[in-house]
């Protein structure tokens, strides 16, 4: 068992070599580089969807308002005060400084799990893609209570358009991710041209004086519709908060942050949060109204914007699927006897093509989102006790490492008992990963504490890595 | 820089025609072939301006 552990550490460590070495400051990024990255990377399929479910669950006009304003601004402090910070004192991506803590299997854990969540989000992205060729080929979108597909139509249309995306993403992810570059400003205007031509057919006049009236009463009035649950401005302001959990708290965005000259460049990704995380999600609200709160966001898309509309919604989906099944592969490869990429990428694009063939991903897109980022929250919370709270408690730190352990079973203890807790917590799911986070950095220093030994004074002050 | 600026008219106009269509100036098969039109601009040039970036 444990020399099969090893060997599998050792395969992940070569697909990951060139990152093993700590970035140099001749590397480092501007800021305008940042903002850009940030820019260009919350504005993706995924704000078709998210947007037109806060219509239909009722949220009030001035809940949104707030809940977005508030929920982003904790996202960004999150990203500015948890995860930048770590990033640029290593400068190491989240795989090498979870090595340290947690030891190689401890990381292939993490990575495969990724790696099926990161299908299950690509799925959602083809299933929104198959939305816009259903609305031009006339094939209805399933319902908003459906689980498994209400046509034969409906998955053979994501079954093309999944495996299109699956042999774009074999053929070349340097080459098609450099092109999403160039179709992420053209998305944010798209989403402001599309809400924008909607609002006439809502009664909103041309100067825009009954504006704020048209929007509380016709989009955002706080009717959920039929079986959906309400939500008011604490579920809005979470979901805003963690609807990037993985990447601040979760830490994975130290691969983007060890570029950073300092921890201040975190406020950067407020240039992503407001335009994609708040202005958009607006704007699909507005254009699911214009539908008559139809989930449908390829129709509503085509409605409101014709051809132009159409494609947003399908070059979306494959911007977002296609990096998305790229890290699944690479996560795959890990644990397949000497794949090569694109074979692993063939087999993370079948999986999450199946997958996309089943509505019930993209229609409970909010739900998902919770549970990607609540399953590796933990991992984040372990990371912030080892390097923040374990110097000042003079425990000793990177155990596993000094060690040569394969597994630190102390951290997977504390990530599977942070998730029962969680499941077992009595709260709306938005809600329980901050409970959750609290428990796991507690009970990971407490552990930690009670069996590892005091380290050296001189090493305790001195944390830097 | 023309291909550039291109790109960014190409932008521009997908920008403002929704606002024209808005105001009543423009029909809605006017505004959306317009928006589709601009679209293809901003694709083509930006395109363009990004291998020629990434050669030099």
């Amino acid at each position: 068992m444990k020399s099969r552990l090893a060997a599998l550490a050792s395969e992940m460590d070569q697909l990951q070599e060139f990152e093993r070495e700590p970035v140099s400051p001749t590397h480092f990024q501007t800021a305008r580089q940042f903002a850009g990255l940030f820019a260009g990377e919350h504005v993706a399929a995924t704000e078709f969807v998210i947007g037109a479910f806060f219509v239909l669950h009722g949220v009030a006009l001035k809940d949104l308002l707030i809940g977005l304003l508030f929920g982003n601004l904790l996202a960004v402090l999150s990203w500015t005060f948890v995860c930048a910070p770590i990033a640029t004192r290593t400068r190491l991506t989240l795989y090498w400084y979870l090595r340290r803590i947690g030891g190689p299997a401890f990381m292939g854990v993490y990575n495969v799990l990724n790696g099926a969540l990161y299908c299950v989000l690509a799925g959602a992205m083809i299933s929104v893609s198959a939305t816009a060729v259903g609305a031009l080929a006339g094939v209805p979108a399933p319902g908003l209570n459906d689980i498994l597909p209400t046509s034969i139509a409906w998955p053979l249309i994501a079954l093309c358009i999944g495996a299109l995306f699956t042999i774009m993403a074999i053929l070349g992810f340097e080459k098609f991710s450099r092109f999403a570059v160039v179709c992420s400003p053209w998305l944010f205007v798209i989403f402001v041209a599309c809400a924008v031509a909607v609002l006439p057919a809502l009664g909103v006049r041309s100067d825009f004086s009954n504006l704020w009236e048209v929007a509380s009463t016709r989009i955002w009035n706080g009717i959920p519709s039929s079986g959906q649950e309400k939500f008011g401005a604490l579920h809005v302001m979470f979901f805003a908060w963690f609807a990037n959990l993985a990447m601040h708290i979760g830490l994975s965005d130290m691969a983007l942050f060890r570029f950073a000259p300092n921890w201040k460049y975190g406020f950067l990704s407020a240039c992503g949060m407001y335009p994609g995380h708040m202005l958009a999600w607006i704007c699909s609200g507005i254009m699911v109204a214009g539908i008559n709160r139809q989930m449908d966001p390829g129709l509503m898309a085509i409605q409101a914007g014709g051809i132009a509309g159409g494609a947003a919604v399908m070059i979306a989906g494959w911007t977002t699927a296609n990096p998305t099944l790229y890290r699944s592969g690479l996560a795959f490869q890990a644990i397949t006897p000497n794949w090569p990429r694109w074979r692993t990428t063939a087999l993370a694009g079948t999986i999450t093509t199946l997958l996309a063939c089943m509505p019930v991903f993209f229609l409970h897109l909010l739900d998902y989102v919770a549970i990607y980022g609540l399953a590796l929250m933990p991992v984040g919370a372990i990371v912030v006790a080892e390097h923040w709270i374990f110097p000042r408690l003079r425990i000793e730190q990177y155990t596993a490492e000094r060690r040569g352990w394969v597994m630190n079973w102390m951290a997977l203890l504390v990530w599977v008992g942070t998730l029962l807790f969680c499941y077992w917590l009595p709260v709306h799911l938005y809600f329980k990963w901050l409970p959750g986070y609290l428990f796991a950095v507690f009970t990971y220093t407490l552990a930690a504490a009670l069996t590892r030994r005091l380290a050296p004074v001189n090493y305790s002050q001195g944390a830097r890595v | 820089m023309i291909v550039r600026g291109l790109a960014g008219l190409g932008l521009m106009v997908c920008l403002i025609i929704p606002f024209l269509f808005f105001e009543g100036s423009v029909t809605d098969g006017v505004y959306k072939t317009v928006l589709v039109l601009g679209s293809l601009v901003w694709f083509i040039f930006a395109t363009l301006a990004m291998r020629r970036r990434n050669r030099a």
